[in-house]
């Protein structure tokens, strides 16, 4: 203070115009420009393998939510009777009283289109990056590939839906209307040849890591045909994924879709998952979809694993399960028993058989016996080799109108692994004998029953039947007031109102 | 803490005793310290021999009675001087007969008396309380209140001595009219929502900008707070790291005219908190403290085992299924366990705070520490402040001023989860006590909390106890919020004043889940800590001009101002531990390491600004003011905007004609008009940028291996822009019998334009919204205070403040949708946009309910099959209203509007009786005409599991079918429904105090302390109101970058508490 007071006047001016000095100087050189520091702008990506990598990764991302998910189940897997029931009383998928704003359309239209604007948008970038050919071309097919089962899953939802092939990078181009279901498709089969020649040729160590390979472009492009009736086109390319010999049915159906065998050679392409509770998307939530979780039984009050109690979804339809002869794979597939449980408020494992109230689905139950908790990695099958078989053996016999030889032989290997032929689980023939001798129809309905057992819990029920116009009166069949207008979904209600140009489907 | 554990009471004791030792200690060792009466009079005993002597009373000017401890010194020697007595009397030795003498006293006009030989002079000092000289702070500087032209209100510190709140927003509550302060959450530390005039945005900020002590604090968190599980509740208040204990005033700009000096901050008002100094001539040591008791205020009415239990069986029984409970079983539940009484405690909180200050001819200062521990009601939930505040201003010479203020804060909140059932699996803790059966014991036979998946009916649930003894959840801030100043004179009436100040905080959020809990399922414990590191820089540089000359006063007023807030986040989780004992301080030893995520954003702001304030015949009142603000937030292509005002003024008091009626101690009319904005959004908006993760909600997996995924983020928007506000006030001042009565109202009508708004755009583009702006909003109102001495006199005083407000909200556009939802709920999934339950609609008011109406139970089969609305129904089952009438009901078409959240109007009302030496605060507030969508009130009494005790004996039965509540069997309907959806008015008498002054000139016999009060509150004391739930004032969904949009949610929040305090308060 001593210093201040002695300060004499014209010291104190300078100062004064010192301070007016920085005063001013301040107001020069501040930048207003943003500088985003953890993330990227859009058009700085895309620019090098790893960045092309890590976007590619963001499309399978998505199938983490919407229709992978038990979306699927309750979709495709559910409606119409066979072979699910809703648990414990049946929902509105069972009895077709389904609406517009259900959680499960709008959650598969806007992933599914958040899929399909994450790999246009690779799709675009990937050109004008510097990136080896090959490289370049394996992630545009693997991103193809992508996109195109989104929208094959979308058309068989909904009918024609609006088609982007390009990412949305401005306003004017987010209310496209819908276009024809023929022309969505014509774009999938495209999209899917051409996704096929970029993974050529087929890369086992893709599908060892669980990614798309020129061989699942196929069997998709397969069920493409298959299910716009093209069935000579569609045996045809079964025929080509057969004879790639990359593929085969895994003996023991058990192990077909136990962790321990993730991305076996039956498993053409899955939705990969991690270890994880019931709560985290990066486990597959499957297990605690089906299984049984806990159960007032004789033996007093029990359960099977330790997490998930009551996240139960579904159970076996009961006459499904009844009439399913009693293969090996129905053991591996529905049970109304279990040969271990926990009493309740134990960790204490009882290897004793306990009768279940209802059958429950058991194809995901993989007990991790040191922590009692249900495993969750294994994958979602979304293609599996059975699938390529079968869809074979339908193809041909409605391309031939009734069955040939091939797909006599084709349907038998499905039955004959059913009964764990070569395994140690064998079962004789009698138990489920081959197939011969057949009618178209009686060929086609063993082939549509097949399809039942075979792929319980995988979503493939309603597409089944919609290929041969018989969703709707298996419905009727099945004591279900189901309506024609009703081979289709109704289009998300918030996307009615939020697009203008999108019509409802008939009858909504 | 809870009151039964008697050690850590003892510790709180130990640290009390000590700071009165230290002070007792202090107190005798330096009796210069002592107090300034003391000091004052050794002083002016010393010049006894030469002396004159004078002496006389000091009375107050309107009630004619004697003011104790009012100073009287020697003008231009301030060491000499004294004090008056209880009576007002003094008496003072002078050299000179020809001194003047001045009065001066807290609260009172300053009154120099010159002595011209007299040897008794009797002096009257007036108020300035409400005279209308009191000085207030405005946007970077002061004013006379008098001349005032904007819309303003003021808490004053006498407003504040009473209370006991945490924060500075809170201290608000009820004051001000047209300033909306309401509690969002109960939880220690929990949050708060202050609106100003109204809901003026729905996406950006809706809160006020706070400045402090002339520094704009930064008042959001960035991403820190969303990741982790915390957002899903009501989110903590960032202003609870700053004491409010050294508060001298908090002044809050209304209206536009005044804010919009802020500019584009100010839209949703500017609340400038100024604190305490030093006085010159005293060297004061206060401490004050207070230690309370709190319970809950209202607890809901449940069911016991029995009856629950019989309600399953007969829930079970209409399914046509086997009892769920044996008869056996049922005679031994009894009244089974009562969850509430298991997690609710009695708990003591305790303040703490010891000011050191005072102050020479050029130098003041003023040194304070503090502590605040709130104990929540529930179980381990608490609230713990410690900090200390520093203020010091020096004027080294007649031209210079330079000062600091200071201030260090160290919070730590220990949380247990309410205002959400959780997100995923984790369970919330008021939704799990709703949820638990009495019927299973809260311990196990070694005082473990029982584990619920071993009972009939505990699966899938949390016991409570798990929740609040087992979960840690801890959020801690570390907050230094400080600036230097200097002013200096470049010429007489010129002076430049430049200030640099920074808001440094330090947030952590610690969470726990223990193994085998419900939220870490299958992973053995989940550990996560996240971290938001926020420094916010502010440099302000201001010259001012001032000039008077004949009967005109000019004041000028240009400033520049450099700002910047730069974030960085940091989160890091794993799974699986081998024992709970290290919860979320060992991260590395979990053997499932999660990805972790870290971020950082910063903007800056560049702002010009001048005001001019121009005072004719002190009758006609100018102001006008111009800012332009940069701010790197927005769009390439608008990077700048201006921000006009104008306000004038007419003090009718001091016409002529005016005077003549005798009538008005004072009248002005007040006319103002402004443009502020709204820049409170994220930072990066109007870019599209690629977004990176490798977490739970975004990553895939190759080969069994987690991999990180890239994907972009959104649509650019070059344009972008913040939110544009006019506004218009009308005011009119009044004061009657010489200002013994006041009243201020004003009519506003503000309207919001450009307002962002995430427009929402079809899914099919890969994007579900582009920030825009786009909509219009207007809020029009009236605000009204009142202020009077009601009784005036010797022995008894009486005062009251009132303050009551209405504000009309309207939407006017939301660009090109008609309405959008938002807001969710539980109980409304499956239908109406999923699950949301406020519907934001043009021509209507924000934060409106939307749902289905509730139209009694389906008495029987036969009543479902003829009305047919609704055929799948069990009977017993809600009825919902068809309201199309079409013949079916469903949600889609048959909802309506049930109702809004924004109260009618909203009051407060103080009122101060003082008797002898005792005072009694009485302060009351409330709101009006406002509904809450209560969640709570559905899962007890409507939806099939509820434990709501009104459901006994008169849930539907088919024996008797004309009950009001659901049959035991019946399901939730996933809707939000008009029976939830309601009146939460309230009237609640905060605060009551009743205190006692010492007469300490009887106690201290060492004359030791100055003043010294004990006193008893009740906080809370009761809440007059229909609302079925814990408490109405409540918003789940409270706090957060957008908190307008909707309000009024009951999910699960924090029960209220009553507190008595008793407080102790000594000034030495």
């Amino acid at each position: 203070m001593q210093f201040f007071k002695k300060m004499n006047k014209s010291f104190q001016s300078i100062l004064g115009l010192l301070l007016l000095l920085i005063f001013i100087g301040l107001i020069s050189g501040c930048s207003l420009n943003e500088q985003p520091y953890s993330s990227v702008a859009t058009k700085d990506f895309y620019k090098n393998q790893s960045q092309a990598q890590v976007a590619l990764n963001g499309v399978y991302a998505r199938f983490w939510w919407g229709i992978y998910t038990t979306n699927l189940i309750y979709l495709n897997g559910n409606p119409g009777g066979l072979p699910l029931q809703h648990y414990p009383n049946p929902n509105n998928y069972d009895d077709f009283s389904w609406t517009a704003s259900a959680n499960e359309l709008q959650s598969d239209w806007t992933v599914g289109y958040d899929a399909i604007n994450r790999a246009n948008t690779l799709l675009d970038h990937l050109n004008h990056s510097k990136i080896p050919t090959n490289v370049k071309k394996n992630i545009a097919g693997q991103a193809k590939f992508l996109r195109d089962l989104v929208y094959f899953n979308m058309v068989e939802l909904w009918g024609g839906v609006p088609l982007y092939k390009h990412g949305t990078t401005s306003l004017k181009n987010v209310n496209k209307p819908r276009t024809s279901k023929d022309s969505v498709y014509a774009f999938i089969e495209n999209d899917l040849q051409s996704a096929v020649s970029d993974m050529s040729p087929y890369s086992k160590s893709d599908h060892k890591a669980g990614k798309a390979t020129s061989g699942a472009a196929r069997a998709l492009l397969a069920k493409v045909y298959a299910q716009q009736q093209k069935w000579s086109k569609a045996a045809a390319e079964c025929k080509k994924v057969i004879n790639m010999n990359v593929f085969g049915l895994m003996p023991d159906y058990h192990n077909v879709f136990s962790p321990a065998y993730n991305n076996n050679k039956e498993m053409i392409f899955s939705i990969q998952h991690l270890q994880g509770g019931h709560t985290s998307s990066r486990s597959n939530g499957y297990p605690f979809s089906f299984g049984p979780a806990g159960q007032s039984t004789s033996n007093g009050s029990v359960h099977f694993y330790n997490v998930g109690r009551g996240l139960v979804y579904w159970q076996a339809d009961s006459s499904f399960f009844k009439h399913t002869p009693d293969t090996y794979r129905k053991q591996q597939t529905m049970r109304d028993s279990m040969p271990y449980y926990y009493p309740s408020g134990s960790s204490n494992l009882v290897h004793k058989t306990v009768k279940l109230n209802r059958p429950f689905i058991v194809k995901y139950y993989y007990l991790d016996q040191s922590t009692g908790n249900l495993k969750t990695n294994m994958g979602i099958p979304v293609l599996r080799y059975s699938d390529v078989l079968l869809t074979y053996a339908e193809a041909l016999n409605e391309a031939n109108n009734g069955p040939t030889p091939a797909a006599y032989q084709a349907i038998n290997k499905v039955r004959a692994r059913a009964r764990a032929v070569g395994t140690s689980h064998q079962q004789p023939e009698s138990v489920y004998p081959p197939l011969s001798g057949l009618s178209q129809k009686a060929f086609r309905d063993s082939v549509l029953m097949e399809e039942a057992r075979e792929f319980v819990g995988e979503g493939h029920r309603r597409l089944d039947l919609l290929r041969h116009n018989m969703f709707i009166s298996n419905a009727k069949k099945h004591g279900i007031n189901a309506q024609d207008y009703q081979k289709l979904y109704p289009l998300p209600s918030a996307e009615l109102n939020r697009n203008p140009n999108l019509k409802q489907n008939p009858g909504y | 803490m809870e009151i039964n554990t008697g050690k850590k009471v003892g510790v709180q004791l130990c640290g009390f005793l000590f700071w009165a030792f230290f002070l007792v200690k202090v107190g005798y060792a330096h009796p210069s310290i002592h107090g300034s009466s003391q000091s004052l009079k050794a002083v002016s005993s010393l010049s006894d021999y030469s002396a004159f002597n004078v002496s006389g009373t000091v009375t107050d000017a309107s009630s004619g009675k004697p003011l104790p401890g009012v100073n009287v010194i020697l003008k231009g020697k301030p060491t000499t001087g004294t004090s008056t007595n209880k009576n007002g009397h003094y008496s003072l030795s002078v050299p000179s007969s020809q001194d003047t003498l001045v009065f001066s006293y807290i609260g009172y006009r300053k009154k120099k008396v010159p002595i011209k030989g007299r040897s008794r002079i009797n002096v009257k000092l007036k108020s300035k309380t409400i005279s209308g000289k009191q000085m207030v702070v405005v946007g970077y500087g002061t004013e006379q209140r008098s001349n005032l032209a904007g819309a303003e209100g003021t808490v004053s510190s006498t407003d504040l001595k009473n209370t006991n709140v945490a924060s500075p927003d809170q201290a608000l509550q009820g004051r001000i009219a047209g300033v909306s302060v309401h509690t969002n959450s109960h939880a220690p530390g929990g949050s708060i929502s202050v609106t100003v005039r109204g809901t003026s945005s729905l996406t950006a900020g809706g809160t006020p900008l706070y400045v402090i002590d002339g520094v704009p604090i930064s008042t959001s968190y960035e991403t820190g707070q969303t990741s982790g599980g915390v957002g899903n509740g009501a989110r903590p208040n960032p202003l609870n790291s700053i004491d409010i204990s050294n508060i001298a005033s908090i002044q809050v700009l209304k209206g536009a005219s005044a804010a919009a000096i802020y500019g584009s901050r100010a839209a949703n008002g500017v609340v400038l908190i100024t604190t305490k100094h030093g006085k010159k001539g005293q060297q004061n040591i206060d401490f004050k403290s207070s230690v309370g008791i709190s319970t809950i205020s209202h607890k809901l009415n449940f069911m016991n085992a029995t009856q629950y239990a019989k309600q399953i069986n007969e829930g079970q029984q209409e399914n046509g299924n086997p009892p769920t409970y044996s008869q056996q079983q049922i005679d031994s539940f009894g009244k089974g366990t009562d969850w509430q009484n298991q997690v609710f405690r009695k708990a003591v909180s305790q303040n703490y705070n010891l000011t050191f200050s005072g102050g020479s001819n050029n130098i003041n200062y003023l040194v304070s520490g503090h502590s605040k521990i709130d104990n929540g009601i529930i179980r381990n939930s608490n609230f713990k402040r410690y900090g200390i505040k520093t203020n010091i201003e020096a004027n080294p010479n007649s031209k210079l001023k330079i000062g600091t203020n200071l201030s260090y804060n160290d919070v730590v909140n220990n949380r247990v989860r309410t205002s959400a059932k959780g997100y995923g699996s984790q369970p919330g803790l008021i939704s799990s006590v709703i949820s638990a059966p009495p019927t299973i014991p809260a311990r196990d036979s070694l005082g473990n909390p029982s584990n619920f998946s071993s009972y009939t009916g505990g699966g899938g649930l949390e016991n409570p106890l798990v929740l609040t003894d087992k979960y840690k959840e801890q959020a801690n801030t570390n907050r230094f919020i400080g600036n230097f100043h200097f002013t200096y004179n470049i010429l007489k009436n010129l002076a430049l004043r430049t200030r640099f100040g920074a808001d440094l905080r330090n947030w952590r959020y610690y969470q726990y889940f223990p193994i085998g809990s419900e939220a870490s399922a299958g992973s053995n414990g989940k550990a996560t800590q996240n971290s938001e590191l926020t420094v916010n820089l502010v440099d302000n540089n201001t010259l001012t001009y001032k000039k008077q000359f004949n009967n005109q006063s000019i004041k000028v007023l240009g400033g520049f101002s450099y700002q910047k807030q730069k974030d960085n986040t940091l989160s890091a989780s794993a799974y699986g531990f081998p024992s709970d004992f290290y919860k979320y301080n060992n991260l590395g030893l979990g053997t499932n390491p999660q990805a972790p995520s870290s971020g950082a954003s910063k903007w800056t702001l560049i702002s010009y600004f001048a005001r001019l304030h121009y005072i004719l015949a002190n009758k006609y009142i100018l102001t006008a003011s111009y800012r332009i603000d940069g701010n790197s937030k927005f769009g390439a292509n608008n990077k700048y905007g201006t921000f006009p005002s104008v306000s004038a003024a007419w003090k009718l008091g001091n016409e002529k004609f005016i005077k003549n009626l005798n009538l008005f101690s004072h009248l002005k009319l007040r006319f103002g008009y402004g443009q502020t904005g709204d820049a409170e959004i994220g930072t990066y908006q109007s870019l599209s940028s690629i977004s990176t993760s490798n977490g739970q909600f975004g990553a895939y997996a190759y080969n069994g291996k987690q991999v990180p995924i890239a994907y972009p983020n959104g649509i650019a928007n070059p344009d972008l822009s913040w939110e544009k506000t006019k506004e218009f006030n009308y005011g009119l001042d009044m004061g009657f019998v010489n200002d013994r009565l006041t009243i201020s109202a004003n009519y506003y009508d503000k309207k919001t334009t450009a307002m962002l708004l995430n427009q929402p755009i079809p899914r099919q583009s890969g994007f579900s919204s582009v920030l825009d702006n786009i909509g219009k909003m207007r809020n029009t109102g009236v605000e009204v205070q009142i202020s009077s001495e009601n009784v005036v006199s010797k022995s008894f005083n009486w005062n009251t403040s009132f303050n009551i407000s209405g504000n009309r909200n309207k939407v006017l556009s939301l660009g090109g949708t008609n309405y959008i939802y938002t807001g969710w709920g539980i109980y409304a999934g499956n239908y109406i946009h999923g699950s949301h339950v406020t519907r934001i609609q043009v021509g209507h008011s924000v934060s409106n309910f939307y749902g289905v109406v509730y139209d009694g139970l389906w008495k029987s089969k036969k009543q479902i099959k003829n009305v047919g609305t609704m055929p799948s129904a069990t009977p017993g089952s809600i009825r919902y209203k068809d309201l199309n009438g079409d013949g079916t009901w469903s949600p889609n078409k048959d909802s309506k509007f049930l109702g809004t959240a924004s109260p009618k109007f909203q009051f407060g009302l103080t009122n101060n009786f003082s008797y002898k030496n005792f005072d009694l605060h009485v302060f009351i507030y409330g709101e009006y005409g406002n509904k809450v969508y209560d969640i709570p009130l559905e899962h007890t009494l409507y939806n099939g599991s509820g434990l709501s005790a009104k459901r006994v004996k008169k849930r539907w039965t088919p024996q008797s079918p004309n009950n009001p509540y659901p049959a035991a069997n019946s399901g939730s309907m996933f809707t939000i429904n008009s029976a939830d959806v309601v009146d939460a008015s309230f009237l609640r008498f905060k605060n009551v105090t009743l205190t006692y002054h010492i007469p300490v000139s009887k106690r201290n016999n060492n004359g030791i302390f100055r003043k010294a009060s004990i006193g008893v509150s009740v906080d809370n004391l009761a809440v007059i109101t229909s609302y079925p739930g814990y408490d109405p004032e409540v918003n789940s969904f409270g706090g957060g970058h957008s908190p307008n949009k909707t309000k009024g949610v009951d999910r699960y929040a924090y029960p209220a508490s009553r507190t008595i305090r008793f407080n102790l308060n000594l000034g030495f």
